[in-house]
This record gives C-alpha cells, sequence and structure tokens, in this order.
C-alpha cells in the first residue's frame, strides 16, 4: 500500500515517525529526572559525608555519645543527636496522632457536608503555615507558655519542639488517614449498621481496623515530615551544645538537640573541606537514610492496601490475617507494658497507680454504660480533637495577624529595609521570594509534566513506572535541609554557582517536582479514556492526541498543582539558606547574584536583629499572606473543577 | 421494645458526664503535681554555636579550653541569644557589645562594666580584634572598602553599632578615585551589622558600587573567601593553624568587647568574676541564689 | 400455623433523594412469617423501599422521607425512635456478600456482640444456632477461626444470612441476595428462605421472576417509584389486574 504513496509523503511520515519518537524520549527523560535527582543527591552526600565515616569511624559515628566536632580533639557522636530526633518526634507523635486520626475520622464518618466543606481546608491551612512561621510562633510564644506555665527555668525544650511537629504533622496524617478511612468498602458499615450496630460500634470495630494499614501509613508518612523538619525545631528546642539526652528520658522539659537542627546551625558556619563538614554530611547521609526508610515503609504499605480491596488472591490475605491478629494482640500488650514503664519513670509508683485505677474505672464503665452513650462520649472526644486542631490554627493564626498587622503598610511592602530591617519595608525580600518560586516553577514544571505525561500516556503500569514513581516518592519525603545541603554541595561548589538565585531556583525546583507530577498524573487521570480513543481513532498521532485533547482538560488540574508547588516552595527555609540567600536590602540583577526571600528574612529577623518584634510579626503575617494566598488559589481552582477531576 | 424511654437515658448519660468530670480532674491534679517546684533560680546556659568565632574566643579566654556544661544551650546568631535571654528569666550568655540593649542586663566583669570605654582603655577583660580578610593584598572596591571602614568614618559606624572602634582613624579620603563593579562580602555575623551599615553610606560615595554581603559565620567566611567566592571575609576570630595555607591577608577593622548578659529580672548578680563565670558556664554553679 | 398478622404498614411514604422523588405514595402491609417479594425493572426503588423498613437511608446524606412506616404498630420514623433499636428488630442481607474481614466466627458474633453480649458460652451457642439456621454450619464448622473473605460466594452471602440471624430479628430483609451467585448457591438460599419463614418475615427483592414465583407467597410489583400492585404471588403472575405488571411479567417470560 504504501509503494503507491508518492516520494515526499514517505518522508512527510519518517519525519512524523522521527518527531514522535523524539517526543517520546524527551519525556522518558523528564521521567527519570526524579530518579536521577534521588541518586545524586546520596551521590553527593555520600561524597562529602563518607570520609567522616573513616576518620571518626562509622560506629563511633553512630554510637559516641557527645557531638563536639570543634573541640579537641573533635568528638563526631552523633548518638545522642539522634535520641533528640526519635524523641521529638515521639512526641510530637503523641500529639498528632490521637488528634489528626479524630480529626479524620471526625471528617470521613461524621461531619455533614457543610461541615466537611469548612474543616478540611482548614486542616490543609495548618500545612500551608512556613515551617519557619511556626517556629517564630514558638520562639515567642510557646516556648514562654510553657515556662511559665510548668515553671520551668526554660521553655526550648523537646516538648515545645514535640508540639510544634505534632502540629505540623497533623494536616498529613489527617489527609492520608481521611483517605484510607474513605476508602473502606461502604459496604462493610452499612453491614454493620444493618446489624444493629451504633454509628460509633460500626467506625471503631470496622471502619477503623479496615482501614488499619492505611492509617498506619498516614501516621509513619507524618512521622517522616516530623523527622526531617527543621526551622521550627531548630527555633524551639534549645539545641545543647553537645547534643544531650535528657536524664531520666523521659523529661519532656529538658532541651534537645536533633539531627536536622545541628545542620541548620552548624552548617552555615563551617569551614568547607574540614572534618568537621565532613560530618555534617554524614549527619546528612544519616537523616536521609532514615527518612527513606520510614518512607520506603509508608510507600509499601499504601500500594498494599490499593491491592487489598481489588486483588483477589485470598491465600495472601489469610496468612496476613492470622500474623496480624497475633501481632494486635502482642502488640497491645507490649505498649501497654512501655506506657505503665514509661510512667513509672515519669511520674513515680503513686500516680502510675492512680492513673491504673482511672483506666480500670473507664473500662468498666466501657462494659457498664450502653452502647449510645458510649458512641455520645466517643463523638465528643473526636469533636473535642477536631476543636483543638481548629484552635491551634486560630491562635497561630490570630497571633499572627494581630501583631503582624500593625507593621503592614504601603511602606512595609514597597521600601527597602534599613537599619538591618528594624526599620522600613521587605521589598526585596518580597522580590526575591517570587523570583525563587517562578524560577522553580520554570525547571520544576516541564520536568514535572513530562514525567507525568510519560508515565500516564506513554507507558502501561509496570517495573519502569514503579521504580519512576518510587523515586518521585522518595524525592518527596526527602527533609528540605537534604536539599539545601545538595544544593550548597552540588551546585553552589561543585558547579561553582556560588550562593546563587539559580542555585536556589534549582533546589526548590527539586523539592516541588514530585509535587507537581503527582496533581499532574491526577489531572491526566481525570481525563477520560474515550477522549484519547476518539483522537487516536481520527488518525491523530499520539503527541498530537496528548497536546490537543487531553492536555487541555487537563490544564485547570496541573495548574493547581504547579501553585501548589510553589506555595510550598515559597514558605521553605531551609533549602535556601546554604544556596541563595543573604541578608541585604538587594534584588538580584542576574541569576548568579544572591537574593533575600520572606521566610530567610523572618529568620533572620527573629534570631538575629533585636528591637525588631514589629517587622518579625508583619514579615510573618506577609509570608503567611503569600503562600495562603497560593493555597487558596489552588483550592479555589481544584473546587471549581471538580466535576471533572478526581481528587 | 421500640420505645425507648428518653428519661432513663439521659439520666444515665449525667451520672456518666458526672463520673468522667470527676475522672478529669482527678488527672489534672495529678498531673499538676508532678510538675515539680523549683527554688532559687536554675541558671540556664545560651551560647554560640561550636563554629562561631565568639564562642570560640569565650572557649579559649574564658573557659581556658576547658570544656562547657552539657547543658549549655546553642544559638547560631548573637540575636537568638539575646531573644532567649530577654524571655527567660534565668538565663545568661554572651553576645557582642553591640547587641546590649534594656531588653537584658550586662554583668561586670571584676567589677568593671562592659562599656566601650572601658575596652578602649583595656581595664575590661573579654575583648577581642574583628578582621576581614582578602585573598592576597585587598584591591580595586574591596580595598577601597577595607579603608573606608578603617578609617574615622567606618570607624563611626562601627561606634553606632556598639562595637569599639581602632585608635588613630583618618577621615576617608575619596578624591580623585573612582570605585566601579561588584564586591561580595560574607563572614562572620558579629561583624555583619558593621558591613552592612558601611555599605550603605559607601554606596552613597560610590554610586556604581553594588555590594552583597551574607551574614554565614566566620568559618564560612574564611572559607568563601579562600575559594574566591566573596571578596572579603568577614571574621570574629583569628585564622586557624589549618587555615593559614589559604594565602589571605588580615585587616583588623574593629574591637569587641564581649557582654555577658542576664535577663533584666535576675536580681542576685551585678557583678562576676572571671572564675565565677567559668564556673557557671562548667556546671558547677547551677542556681543563681549560689550568689547570695 | 402461627398467626400472622400486618408486620410492616407504610402509609403515603414519599421519598426523595435531593430533588429527586423516588417512592410516591406506597401504601404498603407485609405480613408476618410468610415470603414478600418485591418486583419491577430496575431504577423503581425496590431497594429504596426496603432500606426504608430498617431506616438504612439514614446514612444518605440528602434523602428526605415523609409519611410513615408503621413496625409492629410503632412508626419508625417518629421521634424518639432510635434506629439502632429498629435494626435490631429488621435484619438485612444485601445484594453483594459483605462479609467483614474478620474472622467467620466473629462476623456472626458481631451482632450479638455490639448489643453488648461478651459471654462466650452464649456466643458460641448463638454462632453455631445462626450457622445451622442459615444451612452452613456443616461446611465452617472446622474452620471458625478463618477469615471469612476465604470462603465461596454462596458461602459468603449465606454467612451474612447467618450474621443477621444472629441478632434474631422478626424480618429479614433481602435485597436481591442471589444476584451474585450461581444456580446451585441460588438454589441453597431459596431452600433457606423456605425454611426461614417458619420463624421470620422475609422480604426478598428479586430481578428473577422464576425465583419470586417459587419462593414468594405475596408479591409486590413496582415501576418509576409507585406499588403498581400488591397481592398473592399467585394471583400476580396468573391473573395480574394491571396492565403494566402483566407487560412486566410476560416481557420476562417471552
Ligand atoms: N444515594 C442516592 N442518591 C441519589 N439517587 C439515588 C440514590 N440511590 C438511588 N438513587 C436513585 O433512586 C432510584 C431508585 O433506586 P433503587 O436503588 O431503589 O432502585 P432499584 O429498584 O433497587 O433498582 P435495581 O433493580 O437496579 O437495584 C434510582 O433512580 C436511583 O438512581
Ligand atoms: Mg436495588
Amino acid at each position: 500500500m504504501s509503494r503507491r504513496l508518492p516520494r515526499f509523503l514517505h518522508f512527510f511520515i519518517s519525519l512524523k515517525k522521527i518527531k514522535e519518537t523524539s517526543i517520546k524520549t524527551i519525556f522518558f527523560l523528564t521521567a527519570i529526572s526524579s530518579i536521577i535527582i534521588i541518586f545524586s543527591i546520596i551521590y553527593f552526600l555520600f561524597q562529602d559525608g563518607y570520609s567522616i565515616f573513616q576518620t571518626a569511624g562509622l560506629w563511633e559515628f553512630l554510637s559516641g555519645s557527645r557531638w563536639y566536632p570543634t573541640g579537641t580533639p573533635p568528638l563526631y557522636g552523633a548518638f545522642p543527636l539522634i535520641v533528640g530526633t526519635l524523641l521529638v518526634t515521639f512526641g510530637a507523635m503523641v500529639i498528632a496522632i490521637p488528634l489528626s486520626i479524630g480529626s479524620a475520622i471526625f471528617i470521613s464518618e461524621i461531619a455533614s457536608p457543610k461541615m466537611r466543606a469548612i474543616i478540611k481546608p482548614a486542616i490543609e491551612l495548618l500545612a500551608g503555615i512556613p515551617s519557619v512561621v511556626y517556629g517564630f510562633f514558638g520562639l515567642i510564644v510557646l516556648t514562654t507558655w510553657l515556662r511559665i506555665g510548668f515553671n520551668q527555668p526554660s521553655g526550648e525544650s523537646w516538648l515545645a519542639g514535640s508540639i510544634l511537629l505534632g502540629i505540623m504533622a497533623i494536616p498529613t496524617i489527617t489527609s492520608v488517614a481521611e483517605d484510607a478511612i474513605s476508602s473502606v468498602p461502604k459496604e462493610y458499615k452499612e453491614g454493620s449498621l444493618a446489624l444493629s450496630a451504633t454509628r460509633w460500634q460500626t467506625i471503631s470495630k470496622v471502619i477503623v481496623p479496615s482501614a488499619f494499614s492505611g492509617i498506619t501509613a498516614a501516621i509513619i508518612l507524618g512521622m517522616g515530615r516530623a523527622i526531617g523538619e527543621t526551622m521550627a525545631v531548630m527555633m524551639v528546642c534549645g539545641n545543647p551544645t553537645y547534643g544531650l539526652i535528657p536524664t531520666p528520658i523521659t523529661n519532656v522539659f529538658a532541651p534537645i538537640k536533633t539531627l536536622t537542627a545541628t545542620l541548620g546551625i552548624e552548617m552555615g558556619e563551617v569551614a568547607t573541606g574540614s572534618d568537621h563538614y565532613h560530618a555534617l554530611f554524614g549527619i546528612a547521609l544519616l537523616l536521609l537514610v532514615i527518612t527513606l526508610i520510614v518512607n520506603i515503609i509508608a510507600t509499601v504499605i499504601l500500594n498494599r492496601l490499593k491491592e487489598k480491596y481489588t486483588s483477589s488472591s485470598k491465600k495472601r490475605f489469610k496468612l496476613r490475617y492470622e500474623t496480624n491478629q497475633k501481632i494486635k494482640r502482642y502488640f497491645f500488650w507490649v505498649m501497654i507494658l512501655i506506657i505503665i514503664g514509661v510512667l513509672y519513670v515519669a511520674v513515680g509508683v503513686l500516680i502510675t497507680i492512680s492513673l491504673l485505677v482511672v483506666a480500670g474505672i473507664c473500662y468498666y464503665l466501657n462494659k457498664k454504660i450502653s452502647a449510645k452513650n458510649i458512641q455520645r462520649i466517643a463523638f465528643t472526644a473526636l469533636f473535642s480533637a477536631i476543636v483543638l486542631v481548629l484552635i491551634f490554627l486560630g491562635i497561630i493564626l490570630s497571633y499572627i495577624i494581630f501583631n503582624g498587622a500593625g507593621a503592614l503598610n504601603w511602606g512595609f511592602l514597597t521600601e527597602w529595609p534599613s537599619n538591618l530591617g528594624r526599620s522600613g519595608g521587605i521589598f526585596p525580600a518580597i522580590v526575591g521570594t517570587f523570583y525563587l518560586v517562578g524560577g522553580a516553577l520554570f525547571i520544576a514544571l516541564p520536568l514535572g509534566v513530562g514525567a507525568a505525561i510519560y508515565l500516564n500516556e506513554y507507558t502501561r503500569e509496570g517495573r519502569v513506572t514503579k521504580i519512576i514513581r518510587a523515586g518521585a516518592d522518595l524525592l518527596n519525603g526527602t527533609p528540605s535541609i537534604v536539599f539545601g545541603l545538595f544544593g550548597f554541595a552540588f551546585l553552589v561548589l561543585y558547579l561553582k554557582m556560588g550562593i546563587s538565585l539559580l542555585a536556589g531556583q534549582i533546589t526548590l525546583a527539586f523539592m516541588i517536582l514530585p509535587t507537581i507530577i503527582r496533581t499532574t498524573e491526577e489531572a491526566l487521570k481525570s481525563v477520560p479514556q474515550i477522549l484519547r480513543e476518539g483522537s487516536l481513532a481520527l488518525g491523530a498521532t499520539k503527541w498530537q492526541t496528548i497536546k490537543k485533547v487531553v492536555l487541555p482538560p487537563a490544564a485547570p488540574g496541573i495548574l493547581t498543582g504547579a501553585i501548589l508547588g510553589i506555595g510550598r516552595a515559597a514558605g521553605e527555609t531551609a533549602p535556601i539558606m546554604f544556596t541563595a540567600v543573604v541578608v541585604s536590602g538587594f534584588i538580584p540583577s542576574s541569576l548568579f547574584d544572591s537574593v533575600n526571600a520572606l521566610p530567610f528574612h523572618l529568620y533572620m529577623l527573629a534570631t538575629s536583629v533585636p528591637d525588631s518584634r514589629a517587622q518579625q510579626a508583619g514579615t510573618a503575617l506577609v509570608l503567611l499572606l503569600v503562600v495562603i494566598g497560593f493555597y487558596l488559589i489552588a483550592i479555589l481552582l481544584r473546587n471549581h473543577y471538580k466535576k471533572t477531576m478526581k481528587w | 421494645m421500640i420505645n425507648i424511654s428518653k428519661e432513663t437515658k439521659n439520666k444515665e448519660f449525667k451520672k456518666l458526664l458526672l463520673g468522667l468530670i470527676v475522672i478529669g480532674v482527678i488527672c489534672i491534679s495529678l498531673f499538676s503535681g508532678c510538675t515539680q517546684k523549683t527554688e532559687g533560680l536554675p541558671i540556664v546556659l545560651v551560647g554560640r554555636d561550636s563554629t562561631s568565632g565568639t564562642r570560640e574566643f569565650f572557649f579559649s579566654h574564658v573557659m581556658n579550653s576547658e570544656n562547657f556544661s552539657e547543658t549549655l544551650q546553642e544559638k547560631n546568631s548573637n540575636g537568638g541569644i539575646y531573644q532567649t535571654i530577654s524571655q527567660t528569666p534565668g538565663a545568661i550568655g554572651y553576645v557582642g557589645l553591640g547587641f546590649l540593649n534594656t531588653d537584658v542586663k550586662a554583668l561586670k566583669i571584676n567589677n568593671i562594666s562592659a562599656t566601650v570605654a572601658n575596652v578602649l582603655a583595656g581595664t575590661y577583660p573579654i575583648s577581642r580584634d574583628l578582621y576581614m580578610f582578602t585573598k592576597g593584598e585587598a584591591t580595586g572596591a574591596a580595598k577601597e572598602f577595607i579603608e573606608y571602614i578603617q578609617s574615622s568614618n567606618g570607624q563611626a559606624i562601627v561606634e553606632e553599632e556598639g562595637f569599639v572602634p581602632l585608635v588613630d582613624s583618618q577621615p576617608y579620603n575619596s578624591s580623585g578615585k573612582t570605585v566601579t563593579g561588584s564586591l561580595k562580602i560574607g563572614g562572620s555575623t558579629t561583624v555583619f551589622p558593621i558591613a552592612e551599615k558601611a555599605k550603605e553610606s559607601f554606596s552613597k560615595i560610590y554610586s556604581d558600587v553594588s555590594i552583597t554581603i551574607s551574614s554565614t559565620g566566620s568559618g564560612a567566611g574564611i572559607t568563601a573567601v579562600g575559594q574566591d567566592t566573596v571578596d572579603i571575609g568577614m571574621s570574629s576570630r583569628d585564622l586557624k593553624s589549618s587555615e593559614s595555607s589559604l594565602g589571605l591577608v588580615k585587616y583588623i577593622i574593629a574591637k569587641d568587647g564581649i557582654a555577658i548578659i542576664v535577663n533584666p529580672e535576675n536580681t542576685y548578680v551585678d557583678t562576676l568574676t572571671l572564675e565565677q563565670l567559668k564556673a557557671i558556664y562548667k556546671g558547677d554553679i547551677s542556681n543563681w541564689n549560689e550568689f547570695i | 400455623m402461627i398467626k400472622t398478622k400486618e408486620i410492616i404498614t407504610t402509609k403515603n411514604l414519599n421519598l426523595w433523594y435531593g430533588e429527586k422523588h423516588v417512592l410516591q405514595d406506597i401504601n404498603l402491609s407485609i405480613l408476618s412469617n410468610k415470603v414478600t417479594a418485591l418486583i419491577g425493572p430496575s431504577g423503581c426503588g425496590k431497594s429504596t423501599l426496603i432500606r426504608c423498613f430498617n431506616r438504612m437511608n439514614d446514612v444518605i446524606n440528602n434523602c428526605r422521607i415523609t409519611g410513615q412506616v408503621f413496625f409492629n404498630e410503632n412508626d419508625i420514623y417518629g421521634p424518639s425512635v432510635d434506629a439502632v433499636e429498629i435494626r435490631k428488630k429488621v435484619g438485612m442481607v444485601f445484594q453483594k456478600p459483605n462479609p467483614f474481614p474478620k474472622s467467620i466466627y466473629e462476623n456472626v458474633a458481631y451482632g450479638p456482640r455490639v448489643q453488648g453480649v461478651n459471654d462466650k458460652k452464649i456466643l458460641d451457642r448463638l454462632v453455631e444456632k445462626s450457622l445451622h439456621d442459615a444451612a452452613l454450619w456443616d461446611e465452617v464448622h472446622d474452620r471458625l477461626y478463618e477469615p471469612a473473605m476465604c470462603l465461596s460466594g454462596g458461602q459468603q452471602q449465606r454467612l451474612c444470612i447467618a450474621r443477621s440471624l444472629a441478632i434474631e430479628p422478626e424480618i429479614i430483609l433481602m435485597d436481591e441476595p442471589c444476584s451474585a451467585l450461581d444456580p446451585i448457591a441460588t438454589a441453597k438460599i431459596e431452600d433457606l428462605i423456605y425454611d426461614l419463614k417458619q420463624h421470620y418475615t422475609v422480604i426478598i427483592v428479586t430481578h428473577n421472576m422464576q425465583q419470586a414465583a417459587r419462593v414468594s407467597e405475596y408479591a409486590a410489583y413496582m415501576y418509576l417509584g409507585k406499588l403498581i400492585e400488591y397481592g398473592e404471588t399467585k394471583q400476580i403472575f396468573e391473573n395480574p389486574r394491571e396492565e403494566l405488571t402483566e407487560n412486566y411479567i410476560t416481557g420476562r417470560f417471552g
């Protein structure tokens, strides 16, 4: 048939083919970019970090009890830092788990649609508050409350860090747990209700156990976030100099130093190439490994979950079921023993016994009172959880707004800072922030959209997509300070970009890449398959189909993802702290100049410039408005296009 | 069988609520009993992070290179220390003279107040030099900038910012000089305010020069100038032996007294001896009431 | 023979899903200890109607109901009535078998447990009796602690029936209980329904005319949210009063 075609048509056909394959190749390259990035992060951290394992010894590094890299002799014991990280995370989880799971249950099972429409965005708002703003609030308000409220010499403590991290982890845990709870088949719920179970019995005996693995994954993801959080922890935890394991270990008012805080504090001042410098990269590597493990576990659980309701393989379920039962019982008793042990150490015999008695009374009451009243109590508890979360939100927001509003005026927004930011405005920081996120988006959007198109349009689900997705997931779980160190080692030093706008943009771009990939994929998935088939059937090539039929309806979704991404980027401090920002009233004229940015300006004001309380609060407010503005736009867009998009 | 008597249920509920409230009250009172009452005013030690020039100076001149107490809390800036001291009654910390203000109280050392005059006179015991480094002799804009800071014009800023000026400085002479191009400065957080303010007036003399200053810490500043990523490195400490091979030239631009500050609510002490200060930072003295 | 009475009566029952008027003026009396079949084309509101009998529509957000449903002369939509109490008396079996992801034993014991029965001996007895009544005991008695998900579809559906028997209801509502099953499993369930009517009132929704004819004594034909005809099954099938009914039945039989 093709023989009869004129020559020039042959030419066009082969040209078309070349075009199609080259387009596909380009998309493939964008798709593997996240894998390349995660590997180069590991590579550069390792390259700069491994020598400390030689000088200090890996075991000494992991188990040494003092962190004193500038001492003579220098001590590189990261153990107290690891313990610090774990303790702060543990405390954060104690606070976050009940609140977020309570909120998740409330949102998905109890709240009316109207309430849900208010509460869900409110909790998302909590995720939109930049961590440096949390830190600012913690440093000024929370630590003072703790110091006075508990009559402690200092409020900068383990507890302060845990409370902040707990609040910060709530949105992550809540949204994933809510997804898990909502995806429990409604047949279970109806089956249980039809058997005359109350709503609470249905929730507690059927729905939550069925969503158990999803909830676990939510908790682990929240934990990953908490472990990797830098700014807030650094500002409120006290940071004892050698790293200090609290004595007794349950002393929540002891100051504590985490892995991330160590990096945040010491990285800026360390002599490049020194042993100390390598030791910090060793810490970053450690941090990355911990978060990677945590995130891999969560991903595996979530993937299992996806299969759970679809797979027909009953054998595996059976095996897991039995072990599950055993593990659950085991877990229960171990937890009880641990709790009793902790209580005993923390508060002494008498109080432990009385608490146990109280618990016993509760248990007895639980058996005695009617299901209806248990339901009332449970719903009240769930309601209080959500109210508490909203109160947190309200306190933080109102503090920032009331204190910041005074400083906010036209001059503050449009003038250059003077007297180290004590007077004048924050114009360069605002401009710098927009430069940074704009550039980051410019880099991340093509990569992310390309990757999503490749994943969704050019391949079938298989090993390749699994690996690419895993890469994006890992990138998503990488702590922001690790991006900062990577940017410093790779962009600033290795590529000789210097502390520059460009280095900051690239670092931020890497950070928001996974968000963009994920949201774009969702947007593409929501485009019905029939549209594609229709276009292909009309003789359009794959790329024409994507360009003309798939991308237009997916555009709002992609845009939403992009805005969410820059919202996140605008609030980040740690990734740009070593790569792009300096304190200066200066607007960059080239990509290789350094910039200022709102979160960094706030950080500097809050920690380095006395007598600038009004400017601090004003900057916090502006930062908050910028970030929340982005989020609001994204949420509105999403709601507007909800009919065509499934989120 | 379907009609459920609402009355009885409500009674049960009320009883239950009462029970829960009682349990809650018991719990709260138990927990409030846990927070121990403290005697006197425990000392909260605050200091700079281990890479700071100020800390190194404090470590060698006050601590005589003996280790700090384990409970020393690190801040990575003078302002961070100031912030914590001003909101923590029992805290003690050390900052450059420039950071003194009414929210904190500076202690006398050996009965000498921490003032510029006393540092100049050489009676205040804790003081040091502040430096700028260039790679090789300073040239061009860098040379002029350093000269400007060392001049009496620059030293006025030094004094304004609360540091101790150099003696015998001459007015800056800009006649016949043109300075253009860009100048990158980075390093010590202590020196940073001087450089930042000097930049403001320096730019008025030479409008064609663009200056960026980053405050990253002494160690980073020295490294950066050694690697040519900045033109001038600021430092609050002298070069270490490991840094002597970088080929840097040292300029002393000011002196700095280190003030020992406590919260204004702290009425236990007004003056400390160096030995007492050391004992406090070693953790041997842990409560302010030991000074009564 | 046990005395029959009107166990469920609806009066001017209307139901809306949002703006959609799904049930229109339903007036119906169901007799106790009989099997009543609900038939009618897809989407006519059969499921919706039986879900009114145990207030399962409460779960649906935008659902609005007027009129009354009497169960033993009590209005189940009355102001002081608790849906949970209704569901203790009116059990339900769904179209798709929906055992919980628990063991067989736990599935059957679930109902009694939520009603506060915790005595292991009583539970054991209840579980055995219910499984017997649902004609499942012989097949599962040696693997009670295995997950219910491991059973076949037909076994799962009988487990669901056993589960609702365990709370000793007066009425069992069945919404197309056999639609997911093969003919053998279907036959087993039909036998079971036949046995159940000794002790229970059964209301069954089905699309299978032969099944309706085989198992039911009374039948109701619904069309577009209205109750068109209600009477003895024999009469409805052999000699329908309404033309709509006749069309539907004959259409099915071809
Ligand atoms: N939750 C709901 N929200 C809105 N409309 C609903 C809902 N459930 C059912 N409907 C509508 O109510 C009508 C009756 O539904 P119902 O499920 O009772 O039909 P049915 O007779 O059981 O049909 P089938 O034989 O297919 O099961 C249908 O038109 C359906 O679209
Ligand atoms: Mg139906």
